[in-house]
């Protein structure tokens, strides 16, 4: 009974694809960073992999990086993993936080490319809106 | 410009489900309401003494004549969306909060885990556009609200909320670093190893755990539903809901969290750090008192000038 309902829960994540539970963006659905959308990426200086949002998230185990070159999600998780992010948010700053430390990292919505500080690069947990 | 990928959302859940359930991992109890930050170790803080009422009373009032401004050249979304309290200003937020160091009580641990949405404010839904028009807006109606409050109002309160960021940063690495919360935590590391969750070496001091810091499996956060990114036209602008969201605990981090409950009350961990934490904040205070004296006197011009509405809070 049990390999059967694993077999039925492989079955349902496989035809549903990973990508789905990883969208890269979860604001207007492009590729680009546009109005009111929060824009995450991996590295300090290329915005190859991104993942993006129009609210506040805890990344979790639900987020993947996506690569913009290749055009597919990455298996790496976005959690403790953002060094830059563009805000483009329209009336608020967004807040990073790590649960371990404690530290947070806030970001006004100016458009521009901002890297992470050493205290949250690598740790963010999730982010949040304030300062609206 | 790349289209969305399709989001399955549901089925994607409901498989999420049948693999918990066969990895061990217990059926989820977890509410849609999370509790919010609040309480003693909270209130007690001498952070709490820094103006935020006042800063709210002003963000208020300006977020009020912005989204009209905005409603009024054609984007009435801001209206539909209202801004939650926890997301006018960061200021009330610095500090400790009622999770900062995990659940609380063992009832939260057998429920939550380390839930990562422990302490973490619900979302609220985003305006996305893809239109110049209003990018243009924002500029100028986030501009000409700020100007209606005063002469140099955004500066005074971005001030404000960035010395508050600082101030909290500030913070916790002082308390991480003193031999006091050293100590705390030695004696915390003790009671789990002697429970039977000895910690990984290399994670230095921490507040709260994550995943890989013992040799336990944590859960996951999955969506449940909503979420889906709209087909978006050039020259749309549109609301947007954040998904629902549920945390999953695995039975061996609800293992974790009650001990960890249990180590906390035994030792007087909440007291221990609300006294330590008393100490540093007005250490913090005291050395950036000339700052925030005239900060203050700036933000009681503004608010004085704000109507007898707008003043409240």
């Amino acid at each position: 009974m049990r390999a059967r309902t694993l077999a039925v829960a492989v079955a349902i994540l496989v035809s549903v694809g990973v990508p789905a539970s990883a969208n890269h963006d979860k604001g207007d659905g492009y590729e680009s960073c546009n109005a009111g959308e929060v824009c995450l990426y991996d590295l300090p200086s290329s915005s190859r992999w991104t993942n993006q949002f129009a609210w506040g998230a805890v990344y979790g185990t639900d987020y993947t990086w996506y690569d913009t070159v290749d055009n597919h999600y990455e298996s790496w998780l976005v959690a403790n993993d953002m060094s830059a992010v563009v805000n483009k948010q329209a009336r608020c700053d967004v807040q990073f936080r790590d649960w371990s430390t404690g530290n947070t990292w806030t970001v006004g919505n100016d458009y521009f490319w901002r890297e992470a500080p050493s205290y949250i690069n690598q740790r963010a947990d999730l982010h949040v809106l304030v300062n609206c | 410009m790349r289209g969305r990928v399709p989001f399955g959302g549901s089925l994607l859940a409901a498989a999420l489900f049948l693999a918990a359930c066969v990895g061990g991992v217990v059926e989820p109890d977890v509410p849609e309401e999370v509790p919010n930050p609040g309480g003693d170790l909270e209130a007690s803080q001498p952070f709490r003494s820094l103006p935020t009422a006042q800063v709210v009373a002003i963000r208020r009032a300006v977020a009020e004549v912005r989204d009209r401004c905005m409603a009024d050249r054609g984007f009435p979304q801001f209206l539909e969306v209202e801004i939650p309290d926890e997301a006018i200003t960061a200021l009330d937020d610095i500090g400790l909060g009622t999770y900062t160091f995990g659940p609380v009580t063992e009832e939260e641990a057998r429920r939550f885990g380390y839930s990562p949405l422990l302490g973490f404010p619900p979302p609220f839904p985003g305006v996305v556009a893809d239109d110049e028009a209003f990018e243009l807006a924002v500029d100028e109606c986030r501009e000409e609200a700020w100007s209606k409050i005063g002469p140099a109002a955004e500066d005074t309160v971005r001030s404000l909320e960035r010395l508050g960021s600082a101030l909290h940063n500030a913070f916790v690495d002082a308390l991480r670093a003193s031999d006091a919360f050293q100590e705390l935590h030695r004696r915390r590391l003790s009671c789990l190893a002697a429970a039977g969750f000895p910690a990984r070496d290399g994670a230095g001091v921490w507040l709260r755990p994550e995943p890989g810091m013992f040799p336990v499996e944590f859960g996951d956060v999955i969506e449940v539903g909503g979420g889906e990114s709209p087909p978006m036209e050039p020259g749309q602008v549109l609301v947007v809901d954040p998904p629902e969201v549920r945390y999953i605990p695995t039975q061996d981090e609800i293992e974790l969290a009650l001990e960890d409950v249990r180590c906390r009350a035994e030792s007087d961990f909440a007291a221990e750090v609300a006294a330590l934490a008393a100490v540093i904040q007005r250490d913090l205070l005291a050395e950036f008192e000339a700052n925030l004296t005239e900060l203050q006197i700036a933000l009681d011009e503004l608010v004085a000038g704000l109507g007898p509405a707008e003043g409240r809070g």
